[in-house]
């Protein structure tokens, strides 16, 4: 089976990405697939590269890239709820004029049309609330 | 396709509301058969003559009133839901069509896709 | 950023050429906004630019393509709620340019 995962809550506050992560480990190990995890709401913090997960606890910023990497997931980071939250990559940073970006691959930005897409296009979609 | 869009959350306190409502707003722009199911405090959502200008926040009463413009017709609402709030149906913002809660697996079981809000 | 020239004042516009401030807004910024897309304004246009700000005050939203289309329709009738007549009065994209000129928020990039 071939599901798409939809996260709300942020990773430093709300169990949901962590929640979301475990779920897609356990499907990938039973053979299934991951394509895409859409990333909502507080849940686009993930995608910052300038978090610092303290000493013995877990970086699940680096956790969704490493699984992503290795199993090809398409990381998405809606873009209109990062912005207003002060998540940029480096094309809107130029398009706001803003100093600095803090999203790089493999998270990428786009629209709520690819949490449409993603859920229309696996056999199922899931949503990992706050 | 059939999407339904399960909105369970009051609007304005946080922001589900408003997110549930654009996500909902896109699968129809992506041409899918889109339901709308508000239960639970999401129900408060369609109390009419809603003013959250002074919040300031945008009127997502208003937005739902788009629902018709974007070709979005299976507007369901929970009938216990509205009682636990003293609701009429005349005093909703739109013509939505109240389900029991007893026929929502029933709903749920007939779509393709189901998001939450 | 840019600014807009109008009637010696300077209207900040972001990256894509929308109004910074909403409020900037009015009948000769329009006109401003049209001549920088090529477009010169006529009652036909204006007839678009009254309705689609009618649709943001109605529902606070700028409209996608189709419920603009739609409200057209309804608003106008069947000759003007066609894709194509808006096309040929705003080539590009229309749903895009309208709110530009029309001083809306851009159609957020998650439509």
């Amino acid at each position: 089976m071939n599901y798409t995962l939809v996260i709300h809550g942020a990773p430093a506050s709300s169990q949901s990405c962590q929640t979301a992560l475990s779920f897609a480990r356990a499907a990938l190990n039973r053979g299934h697939k991951i394509a895409r995890a859409f990333f909502f709401r507080d849940a686009v913090h993930i995608g910052s590269g300038l978090t610092v997960a303290p000493q013995g606890e877990a970086d699940l910023h680096k956790a969704w890239k490493e699984l992503a990497e290795e199993h090809e997931i398409d990381l998405v980071i809606c873009i209109s709820a990062a912005l207003k939250r002060g998540l940029v990559d480096e094309r809107e940073a130029r398009r706001y004029d803003k100093v600095s970006h803090n999203i790089d691959a493999p998270f990428n930005f786009s629209g709520l049309g690819q949490l449409i897409d993603g859920a229309a296009t696996s056999d199922h979609v899931i949503t990992f609330g706050d | 396709m059939k999407f339904c869009f399960i909105s369970s959350h009051a609007p304005y306190g946080s922001t589900l509301a408003r997110d549930g409502i654009e996500s909902l707003l896109v699968a129809a722009s992506y041409d899918m058969n889109a339901t709308v199911l508000f239960m639970g405090d999401g129900v408060l959502q369609l109390v009419a003559e809603q003013e959250p200008g002074e919040l300031p926040q945008k009127n997502t009463g208003a937005m739902l009133q788009a629902l018709e413009m974007y070709g979005i017709e299976n507007i369901l609402v929970c009938r216990e839901d509205m009682l636990v709030f003293g609701l009429q149906a005349e005093q909703l913002l739109l013509k939505a069509k109240q389900v029991s809660r007893s026929d929502i697996p029933g709903i749920i079981r007939e779509q393709d896709r189901v998001l939450n809000f | 950023m840019k600014d807009l020239i109008v009637n010696n004042s300077s209207i900040p516009l972001d990256n894509d050429g929308y109004l910074v401030n909403l409020g900037d807004w009015n009948q000769d910024v329009a006109n401003a906004l049209a001549l920088d897309e090529q477009i010169e304004l006529r009652k036909n246009h204006w007839e678009i630019i009254t309705l689609i700000r009618r649709f943001y005050e109605t529902f606070e939203l700028a409209p996608s393509q189709r419920p603009l289309v739609k409200f057209v329709k309804e608003q106008l009738g069947e000759e003007k709620g066609r894709s194509i007549y808006l096309m040929k009065l705003f080539p590009g994209s229309p749903a895009k340019v309208i709110a530009r000129i029309a001083g809306l928020p851009r159609p957020t990039n998650c439509f």
